[in-house]
């Protein structure tokens, strides 16, 4: 089902992801798609998240969560919502 | 004859015949002679406006000259800012029958003002009246009580040798507090109003005029400052610097410290509605605590949730558009955030631009001034974003040392707000721009 528009936008979230867990001193993770969203997967909290997504605004002009609040889990969950 | 205009006079009397000059720009000098004259000669033309409102806008040879001959006329002096004198509805609606900037507006704004004077109030004499910025809504006009704006003064014989570099407009409380303080100790001022002035030009100008007082805005040092590797700047030795209008951070002391190491520095806290309220002079950021004590200022200070509350000790201020507002016991709240550190109080903020990222309050000055320690960080400013999950974060517009690179700062920054500033608080979007935007009071446009 994947698009060519997915690959680089899947590229582009891990790259952001990788950058802020550079930040707290934590090492690159090769991220997949089953990869938790929260502390226990990508190591993120509220607040990163927030972060995450203000950043992805900017780049894509696209904020999933403007007037709804979907409900994600995991890496693949997150990007698809970038997708719809 | 007012006692702003009487001072000016007895100055000039005295100085009669010795060409001592009054104003300077880099074009022209006015002698304290001349403008006498030229100051007696308005006056006559202004008659007419004799116990009225009449604006006064501009930072011009001619504003200065107006002011004192709407003193001698015995005229409320409103002090206009750029922004608002465009608007006639507005300032109509206050009563003011004209605005002046040049002599030839006199006879321009007399028939209007004639027809608007029928059947209205005269208004007291030795009254001006500034303008709050209106940032958060309509600009309010405050009304000062004249003579005790001027018993406020510091008069001094030294002063009279005094040369002020005039950078606000004269109708912000800083501009028109050094041009009180020029003229009732018989000073000089060189005028280079930053809102029509390029850097370069004032600081030629107080190269010329070799001024002793220079009293700006954090803002403008820093410009100052981020100028200093040009030889006119290090021959600039001000007597006195004087900051205000902006929230003072260490970092911004120390360097001037290092830079004029001879001069006086003071920052001083005033506002539109409270005037000159306290200065501190040992070059630390913000204000001992002991001043809430302290029975040597003009007005009473008190914190009250982490915001100043100020009372004056003497006439209070009012509004001709609002109600002042003052608590119960005559306290007017500033907007001004402090927080306690050891023996000092610290500002961290207005309360108006307080962020508040998912409940946790941040305020942005303290944040500022972090930011201001970082190497390679000429200017910051700290402000809300919105975010769809947390309602604001953190950010924050960065103007890099050009000998720095922009991945090298944006580390730094990380690693000095990571050991100095809690989680919520740090700046994790971060815009770094060329320059950042000055209004025309010399401060940081914020909105």
């Amino acid at each position: 089902m994947e698009t060519i528009q997915t690959l680089p936008l899947r590229e582009l979230v891990a790259s952001h992801i990788n950058e802020m867990r550079a930040l707290k001193d934590l090492e690159p993770l090769k991220i997949d798609d089953a990869q938790p969203m929260g502390n226990e997967g990508v190591g993120f909290d509220s607040l990163d998240l927030a972060i995450l997504v203000a950043t992805l605004e900017q780049v894509t002009g696209i904020d999933p969560f403007a007037d709804d609040v979907p409900r994600f889990r995991t890496f693949g969950d997150f990007v698809a919502l970038y997708n719809k | 004859m007012g006692q702003l205009s009487d001072a000016f006079f007895s100055v000039a009397k005295r100085e009669s015949g010795r060409q001592r000059p009054f104003l300077a720009t880099l074009e022209k000098t006015v002698s304290y002679d001349e403008a006498g004259e030229c100051v007696m000669h308005l006056a006559a033309r202004l008659a007419p406006f004799k116990t009225r409102s009449v604006g006064i806008r501009g930072t011009t040879i001619a504003t200065m000259l107006l002011t004192l001959a709407l003193d001698v006329v015995g005229c409320r002096i409103v002090l206009v800012p750029g922004v608002l004198a465009a608007k006639r509805e507005f300032l109509d609606g206050l009563g003011i029958v004209a605005v002046l900037s040049e002599f030839s507006d006199i006879e321009k704004e007399c028939p209007a003002a004639r027809s608007s004077m029928d059947g209205q109030h005269e208004c007291g004499e030795q009254e001006i009246v500034l303008f709050t910025s209106g940032t958060t809504g309509v600009p309010k006009a405050v009304m000062h009580h004249l003579p005790t704006l001027l018993a406020g003064v510091h008069r001094s014989v030294s002063l009279g040798d005094a040369r002020w570099l005039f950078l606000n407009e004269i109708s912000s409380f800083a501009g028109l507090q050094v041009f009180l303080h020029a003229v009732l100790n018989g000073g000089t001022i060189s005028l280079a109003p930053l809102a029509s002035t390029p850097l370069e030009q004032a600081l030629r100008l107080a190269l010329a005029t070799r001024v002793t007082h220079i009293s700006a805005t954090p803002t403008f040092f820093r410009f100052l400052l981020g100028a200093a590797g040009q030889d006119d700047i290090a021959q600039l030795r001000p007597m006195q610097i004087t900051l205000g209008g902006e929230v003072v951070d260490q970092t911004l002391l120390d360097r001037l410290s290092a830079r004029f190491s001879e001069s006086k520095i003071t920052h001083i806290y005033a506002s539109s509605e409270m005037g000159p309220c306290f200065s501190v002079h040992d070059r630390r950021a913000g204000f001992p605590a002991s001043l809430l004590t302290s029975d040597a200022l003009p007005v009473r200070i008190r914190v009250a949730d982490g915001e100043l509350m100020i009372k004056p000790k003497g006439r209070a201020f009012n509004y001709l558009n609002a109600a002042a507002g003052m608590t119960a016991d005559g306290y007017f709240a500033t907007g001004d955030l402090v927080e306690r550190a050891g023996d000092r109080y610290v500002f961290v903020g207005r309360s108006s631009e307080r962020i508040n990222v998912g409940g946790r309050k941040v305020a942005p000055a303290e944040v500022e001034a972090i930011l201001l320690t970082v190497p390679g960080v000429d200017f910051a400013r700290v402000y809300g974003a919105p975010s769809s999950l947390l309602g604001q974060l953190v950010k924050a517009d960065i103007v890099v040392d050009p000998s720095h690179t922009q991945e090298s700062v944006r580390k730094h920054i990380h690693a000095v707000c990571r050991d100095r500033l809690a989680e919520p608080q740090r700046p994790r979007l971060l815009n770094f721009v060329r320059k950042v935007e000055l209004l025309e009071n010399g401060k940081i446009k914020r909105a």
